[in-house]
């Protein structure tokens, strides 16, 4: 997806009651805490899901297929005979911290891009912008399409490509926020006496946009989650027999096809409270930001 | 600046599916050890040997008089196999992004308008389907319309007229739920801020009908942001439509292209990367146009940003 | 004189988060034929929302009791096709014409299209008209400025162009809301000029909206002053400088800048301005007048005729004539 609300102005959060929180949720409300313990939790899974797990992704029997809940095994097989319960905290690994990575990635790109271009202005600014302009060319399906070709089909590569293709918004958000702050008095002062670029940049620069930047994050990781598990249903990103959610739903299709649609459905709504979470923190944390640079 | 974007973009697909690793000769030769004399035919017939860039500008006009090259594995032009799958995608794409100018933008105006319970309707609709990612809204598609109520067939494309619209109907409706719940969203505050603005009021107080109000000077200058979010999200469409047809197997171009890249086949990957950049670049430069028609203010020429 | 309008008793309350807050709370105001009535006061004393409510153009959800009467009909009460109707006969300038013009239409759209839409006249007839009317507010060259869009021209221009639409419906009310505030002040004093003349031409009526007495004085007739939501003093806009009949009133003559004046600083009124919802139970200027007693804090006077005014003051009668020359010393 390429038309990305993170960089259009026009979202309406409704005002909540403000209630006491964490300091780094302050202003998100009941919801935006909610959300958090949420994805808290589906990280926590994502890191111990292997030990949680009952089964294991190759213990399948073909005679288990599409067999409904047993008593050892709370949600039943999938087509192929797994433990579907398994299969899930399994798969909740590359699907929470592939998109994680993603995030990352694309951050650094994008912040390092954005400092870059506000700072130095002028030429290295128009020479990032062309640059920049011609990744926007390119929607982040489509490049992780021809990086597969590349490179093959593989987690690393769709999440390699999709941190490039998502640093130009996140760079043109943050460019204009940097700029702003660039040309703020105390930045001036701090050249005056003397500190170098990198100094201002990552000790003042940087933390004094975080808020912008973090919210940011949040919104991106609900795209990048949901691009890469298209990725992975296409065949284009998590390889099976690897356990992962996108993979599931695509695997599972035969089933619902014969009306068992457990796999399917399962993993989908995994990925759906996990991108409906983030995207509601997001908006929230957006909200704050944007409130507090006015 | 078009032209530029254009002719770096082929530039980039054309170079990184050149210097991708895998050797065409094995690919045509399937894995036997060729003579020599074999390989100096096949790198002739295909020009294998010539300079990168002779080659980047014998594809280039090659394109730029429809002819996109010879697929390897299947030893035919990828102009026919582009042409012969180039309208499920259209169809595909111009169906979901009727259903979200249609749906999407009536819906916003509807809640914008009408406070209350069709407004907290629209939000509570555009809040699910805003979070159903297309291949998730496909399969729930598939459950509820194809399988357990049989109203719609769950593969395949259908036959050429009436029957082709009846089979990408479902296909339609998961490309374009999430982009709707965005375009009804965005319209929805568009409108309801412009109800405020003070030139509304002048044409309030001079007696002037509130429906023509709300057409003329509302509605009229909504329009504008909402032209650029719907435009927006419709080019988004371009490249997801992949996703889509893969879930309801219809052989469309993004279907195609993913099978081409699992099979490297690199003819196929560059012709229809190519053509989809197109598409979305030109798409994206007729809404900086529409977006100039539209707004007195800006200059054509001036990036809507 | 035959009442144009006629304000009774008038009580507005707007919508403010989940509570409902008092902005007018009984303004009483006649407006003549042919009549220039002044409205002065500070920020937020209910001036605006006097001339909104009287174009029916309050917000949403304000609650409005009492009478506004125009040409002996109700106003309050009107709704759909004779609210329009009663519309066209009343027209209003803002302060801000940049905010109140369409920004996207042509001027030519913004000119005609209430002749075009309510009156049916054809398009070239319409913009004749306009052309016509730009003239007569000192706008040559009509033609080019229709097809031109709104930020293409300057503040003191697009005010002229507001003005003449609002004369090109002929209405027999203008509502001037601050019509010159906005702009720069080489300008205000052409505009002023300009909408005072045309007015006496053509014998509207007229309320005008100030925060400058003086302004009020020289195109008004009559001058009522505002405070906290309510009309404190109203009488000739000349003799208001030399024969206050409001405490308030006094206060707003010295606090006024003047020239000549050998004072070493400007008398300032000590306090702040009070919203109509702040209001005290006796007289809303109690806390900041010079002259309140204890009955001043309990009793809420009412708006009594004195000499060719009226004044909404207990001591009014026993000020008289002491006001204009002791506020100053204060």
């Amino acid at each position: 997806m390429s038309a990305m609300p993170a960089t259009t102005p026009i979202e309406t959060v409704d005002r909540e009651p403000s209630v006491r929180g964490l300091p780094g949720l302050r202003g998100t409300g009941i919801v935006g805490h909610v959300c958090a313990a949420i994805l808290a939790l589906a990280v926590l899974i994502a890191i111990v899901g292997p030990l949680l797990a009952p089964y294991s992704a190759t213990e399948i029997s073909l005679s288990n297929s599409f067999v409904g809940p047993t008593g050892d095994h709370y949600l039943g097989f999938t087509g192929q005979g797994a433990d579907l319960l398994s299969l899930l905290l399994l798969g909740a690994r590359s699907s929470i911290l592939g998109p994680l990575i993603v995030v990352v990635a694309a951050m650094v790109l994008g912040v390092v891009v954005a400092i870059i271009s506000a700072w130095r202005g002028g030429i290295v600014d128009q020479v990032l912008s062309v640059i920049m302009d011609v990744l926007f060319a390119f929607p982040g399906i489509l490049l992780a399409i021809l990086a597969a070709a590349v490179f093959g089909a593989s987690l690393q590569t769709a999440a390699i490509a999709l941190a490039i293709a998502y640093a130009p918004y996140i760079a043109r958000v943050l460019r204009a926020a940097a700029i702003r702050e660039r040309s703020r008095e105390y930045i001036a002062a701090l050249e005056v006496q003397g500190f170098s670029a990198w100094l201002i940049c990552l000790r003042h620069l940087v933390p004094n946009i975080s808020g912008l930047i973090v919210a940011q994050g949040t919104i991106l990781f609900g795209y990048a989650m949901v691009d890469l598990a298209a990725i992975s249903y296409i065949g284009l990103g998590v390889q099976p027999p690897q356990p992962d959610w996108g993979v599931m739903v695509a695997q599972g299709q035969s089933g619902v096809l014969q009306g068992y649609p457990a796999e399917s459905l399962a993993a989908g709504l995994c990925i759906i409270i996990v991108v409906v979470a983030v995207n509601l923190l997001g908006e929230r944390l957006n909200a704050r930001s944007q409130g507090s640079a006015r | 600046m078009l032209i530029g974007t254009l002719l770096v973009s082929s530039f980039v697909i054309y170079s990184a599916l050149y210097l991708a690793p895998g050797n065409p000769i094995a690919t045509l030769t399937g894995g036997r050890t060729p003579s020599p004399e074999a390989v100096r035919i096949l790198e002739e017939r295909y020009h294998l040997n010539d300079p990168f860039l002779v080659r980047y500008w014998d594809w280039l006009t090659g394109v730029l008089h429809g002819d996109f090259g010879v697929s390897i594995p299947l030893r035919q032009d990828v102009s026919t196999l582009i042409a012969e799958r180039i309208g499920i995608t259209l169809g595909l794409v111009v169906y979901a992004a009727i259903i979200i100018l249609i749906l999407g933008i009536g819906a916003g105006i509807l809640a914008a308008l009408r406070p209350g319970l069709i407004d907290s309707s629209v939000i509570v609709a555009s809040t699910i389907s805003a979070a159903l990612p297309s291949f998730i809204a496909a399969i729930v598609l598939l459950l509820v319309f194809s399988v357990q109520l049989g109203w719609f067939p769950a593969f395949g494309p259908g036959e050429a007229g009436l029957d082709r619209i009846y089979h990408l109907t479902l296909p339609a409706i998961a490309l374009a739920l999430a982009s709707l719940a965005i375009v009804s969203r965005v319209t929805r505050a568009c409108v309801r801020e412009e109800l405020r603005r003070e030139h509304v009021q002048t044409a309030t107080s001079r007696g002037i009908p509130r429906h023509l109000v709300i057409r003329r000077h509302v509605l009229r200058n909504a329009a504008i942001p909402i032209t650029t979010v719907a435009g927006l999200t419709i080019a988004s469409l371009i490249a997801l439509s992949a996703v889509v047809e893969r879930a309801f197997a219809l052989n469309g171009l993004g279907a195609y292209l993913i099978q081409a890249a699992l099979s490297k086949d690199f003819a196929v990957v560059q012709g229809i990367a190519l053509v989809l950049v197109v598409a979305f670049v030109v798409t994206n430069t007729v809404i900086d146009i529409l977006y100039a028609l539209l707004d007195p203010r800006v200059k054509l020429g001036e990036r809507a940003s | 004189m035959s009442g144009l309008v006629e304000l009774d008793g008038l009580e507005v309350d707007l919508r403010v988060g989940g509570s409902m807050r008092p902005v007018l709370s009984g303004t009483t105001l006649q407006i003549g034929r042919g009549e220039a009535v002044g409205l002065v006061g500070e920020s937020g004393s209910g001036k605006s929302m006097t001339a909104r409510s009287i174009a029916r153009l309050l917000p949403e959800g304000a609650e409005v009791r009492g009478s506004i009467r125009f040409d002996g009909t109700e106003v309050t009460s009107l709704r759909g096709a004779d609210l329009r109707a009663y519309r066209r006969r009343i027209a209003m300038v803002f302060q801000d014409p940049r905010a109140h013009v369409n920004p996207v239409r042509s001027i030519g759209d913004f000119l005609t299209e209430e002749l075009r839409t309510n009156e049916g006249v054809p398009r070239a007839e319409a913009e004749r008209r306009a052309i016509e009317l730009l003239d007569v507010v000192g706008i040559p060259d009509g033609a080019r400025r229709l097809r031109q869009y709104p930020h293409e021209l300057s503040g003191g221009l697009l005010q002229r162009v507001m003005i003449a639409s609002a004369l090109l419906s002929e209405p027999e009310l203008l509502l001037a809301d601050e019509p010159t505030t906005a702009l720069d002040v080489t300008t205000q004093s052409d505009v002023m000029a300009l909408l005072d003349e045309l007015r006496r031409e053509r014998g509207l009526a007229m309320l005008f909206i100030t925060h400058d007495l003086e302004l009020a004085g020289a195109v008004c007739d009559r001058t009522a002053v505002m405070y906290a939501g309510q009309i404190v003093e109203e009488q000739a806009a000349d003799a208001l400088y030399t024969d206050p009949l409001h405490p308030y009133t006094a206060a707003l003559v010295a606090a006024r800048p003047d020239i000549d004046a050998t004072a070493a600083r400007l008398a300032a009124i000590p306090g702040r301005p009070l919203s109509a919802f702040e209001a005290p139970p006796g007289c809303a200027f109690a806390d900041r007048c010079p002259f309140s007693e204890d009955r001043c804090e309990s009793e809420r006077p009412a708006l009594m005729p004195i000499a060719a005014g009226s004044s909404r003051c207990l001591r009014a009668e026993e000020l008289r004539g002491r006001l204009h020359l002791t506020v100053s010393d204060v």
